[in-house]
């Protein structure tokens, strides 16, 4: 969880500041109108099309010239939902699609001493509790609303924003001439939020969009814990003074699912990476690494240097390599009480009516059963939706008591061989590409 | 905490209605913190923390904030009228997606959660549609509840031609209850004699007064599915009958645990999971 925890510095601004983001599309309101007067905004002659239809569109030129731009909406069950999703390098004359969906697909709270779980979304809905977001919570950013049929009102759902992550590279060479030369630059993330209220639990559904290319999606708990799960020794942890008052463990399984656009088209190839010691060198131990063709339906569990990535088959990059995004997964304790819960990740072939990965209750699928779980039966990809599996244990401690420090649970999707190089290298290294080996 | 941990060993004694009095007292506590958050971060310009007008820096500060929060914030209004795409529905869509699928009508067995002919509705969503483009018309799925079979009924609604394109049926599946049905619930709880606890916490926070309606409650439904999760003999019909249960708080006041109660809307009855 170390890159996540890195990027909890929400609320870490100040550099938003220093670094203002352009924002180039509609949701920047009034901000636009001062960024149109950067430099920087003139590189790209013509307008955006507009991706989303009549909605506006997110979209937004990180100050290292790398553009995200996606759809948004909000569901009942699943909460935010991110459309469209493409990514614009500094130097690529046009986006390249990598999602067509994103979207939370569960949130299933059971609780240790067996008396009680929460399917967050199947049962409640993460849109159906939506909440406003504030300009505090949102500095420097865009607060997007929708109207949320439940509530049968508007909801200040979504902020936009921008937040530094530190370093991007640094480097320290000689140049032809003899002379030393550092090459270092910041990073920065396009921010998409929103929060869900339920009970006294608060969740924020959180989507970071790197310069570098890098998708974070992360899910963060607050709030309070629960004032009425109490339990005795080895589920749970004495909260307060004393040892009688027990806040019940509990899981957070969160699922979100994935259906890709590689290059505008959903024909994706899947592949699984292993790497296993191959003997003993004269300097160290040889590893050889082999890939895996998915072409049928799989639920799968994570193992030592084992990964997956998702090919297009539409797209390579200047290098000619097929441009891939690779699942790059954090910590995860797996909930071994439910068959949908035990599995790391699954690839089932596209079904409009699977929204879910648990309770999943769309009527078109009846007969198909309501978990991800009983949709792997071996079916051939031809359009592979990945289910992202992530579990968090939490065994709750004093400083969780009200209100909750955020704890963090997710993944990231990283670009492997989408662009020749890094987006982010300085235009004096950037004839570079297959020379620095 | 300390006196509240004495409530619950006392309660061990006292049996479940001491139970939920010390949960009311711990709420209590957590609704006091949460409400001098928010005073903490609208006190600069008076706005309201939920929903108010809101003007570019108005973020001024967070408690401790230093003053990065004072950025410009920009606030853009919800999507009104008819789209095209793939953005949020508008409320004008979610409304002309209802009266299409009313006007198409149902079947005369369909029920109500009230008995009446017809079904319930639940909620809209726009359909998951990955080769959407911007010009794509907008195609739309309702929900209903039908309590005469008990059944969740989809139609699928084209926003552009004003047509039903499909109805698909289901047994066994139950999405989130909508406002109408939770309230429903919390009425039947108010009512049943395993509502007593639910009744005297509510006197204990309001000093003395008397629960009778819903309305004097802040609900959160939830639908509760044994098909889905572990449950009590008793309760095994929930998934196929149609059950909520409730997070509950006192209107401005403090939470009341009852989500050990689970109300089968299908039956008009009131069952526990402890
Ligand atoms: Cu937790």
């Amino acid at each position: 969880m170390n890159i996540l925890d890195a990027r909890r510095a929400l609320g870490a601004t100040s550099a938003l500041l220093l670094l203002p983001a352009l924002f180039t599309g509609t949701l920047g309101g009034t901000a636009a109108a001062a960024a149109r007067t950067a430099p920087a905004a003139v590189r790209r002659t013509a307008p955006a099309p507009a991706p989303c239809g009549t909605a506006r569109p997110i979209t937004r030129t990180l100050p290292s010239g790398t553009r995200w731009t996606m759809c948004w909406r909000m569901s009942g069950t699943k909460g935010l939902v991110l459309e469209k999703i493409s990514y614009q390098p500094k130097k690529e004359p046009r986006p390249i699609t990598v999602l067509a969906s994103a979207a939370l697909a569960q949130v299933d709270v059971p609780y240790d001493s067996g008396s009680v779980e929460y399917n967050d979304l199947s049962d409640i809905g993460f849109g159906n509790t939506a909440v406003d977001i504030g300009p505090s919570e949102c500095p420097g950013g865009s607060i997007g609303s929708a109207y949320i049929p439940q509530q049968g009102q508007n909801v200040k759902a979504l902020c936009v924003t921008t937040a530094p992550h530190g370093y991007a590279y640094r480097s320290d060479v000689t140049d032809a001439h003899g002379n030393p030369k550092k090459y270092t630059a910041q990073g920065s993330d396009l921010v998409v939020f929103s929060v869900s209220q339920l009970g006294w639990y608060e969740y924020v559904t959180q989507w970071n969009f790197s310069d570098d290319g890098t998708i974070t999606a992360k899910v963060g708990a607050t709030g309070d814990l629960s004032p009425s799960d109490y339990s005795g020794q080895g589920t749970g942890w004495p909260i307060g003074r004393g040892d009688h008052d027990r806040a019940t463990s509990h899981y957070h399984s969160v699922f979100w699912r994935l259906d890709f656009d590689l290059d505008g088209s959903s024909r994706a190839k899947v592949e699984q990476y292993d790497t296993k010691r191959a003997g003993q060198g004269s300097g160290s131990a040889v590893l050889k690494t082999t890939a895996t063709p998915v072409t049928r339906e799989v639920a799968a569990t994570s193992a030592l240097r084992r990964w997956w990535r998702v090919v297009s088959t539409a797209g390579r990059n200047g290098d000619q390599h097929p441009r891939s995004w690779e699942l790059v997964q954090q910590h995860s304790d797996h909930y071994d009480a439910h068959a949908y819960t035990s599995k790391d990740l699954y690839v089932t072939q596209y079904r409009a009516c699977e929204q879910l990965a648990s309770g999943n209750s769309d009527p078109a699928c009846a007969g198909r059963g309501t978990s991800v779980d009983r949709w792997v039966d071996g079916e051939t990809l031809s359009h592979p939706v990945m289910w992202v599996n992530v579990g968090f244990h939490h065994i709750p401690r004093d400083e969780d008591q009200s209100p909750m420090p955020l704890h963090w649970q997710g993944f990231q999707l990283s670009p492997r061989d989408v662009t020749a190089m890094s987006p982010l290298t300085p235009d004096a290294l950037s004839g570079d590409d297959g020379q620095g080996h | 905490m300390t006196e509240q941990g004495e409530d619950q060993r006392s309660g061990a004694r006292d049996g479940a209605r001491a139970r939920t009095l010390r949960r009311a007292l711990w709420g209590a506590g957590a609704a006091v913190a949460a409400t001098a958050a928010m005073i903490a971060v609208t006190l600069p310009n008076g706005a309201s923390a939920h929903g108010g007008p809101t003007a570019a820096g108005a973020a001024a500060s967070t408690g401790g904030a230093d003053g990065a929060g004072a950025a410009a914030v920009t606030e853009n209004a919800a999507p009104q009228g008819p789209q095209t795409g793939i953005g949020p529905l508008t409320e004008a869509e979610v409304d002309r997606a209802k009266s299409l699928a009313a006007r198409h009508g149902t079947p005369p067995g369909y029920r109500t959660a009230e008995g009446t002919q017809g079904a319930e509705y639940l909620d809209t969503d726009l359909v998951d549609a990955p080769d959407a483009t911007s010009g794509t018309p907008r195609r739309v799925e309702v929900l209903f509840y039908d309590y005469g079979h008990d059944q969740l009924v989809k139609q699928t609604v084209d926003l552009t031609t004003g047509t039903v394109e499909r109805t698909d049926t289901a047994t066994g599946v139950q999405p989130p209850p909508s406002n109408d049905e939770t309230r429903q619930a919390a009425a039947l709880l108010i009512r049943d004699p395993l509502g007593q606890g639910l009744r005297a916490d509510f006197a204990a926070a309001t000093k003395g007064q008397t629960l009778t309606s819903p309305a004097q409650l802040r609900l959160r439904g939830m639908s509760f599915n044994a098909g889905e999760q572990s449950a009590p003999a008793g309760l095994d019909q929930c998934g196929t009958h149609r059950c909520v249960r409730l997070f509950t708080q006192v209107r401005g006041g403090p939470w009341i645990d009852t989500t050990d109660y689970v109300i089968d809307l299908s039956d008009h009855t009131v069952g526990r999971i402890h």
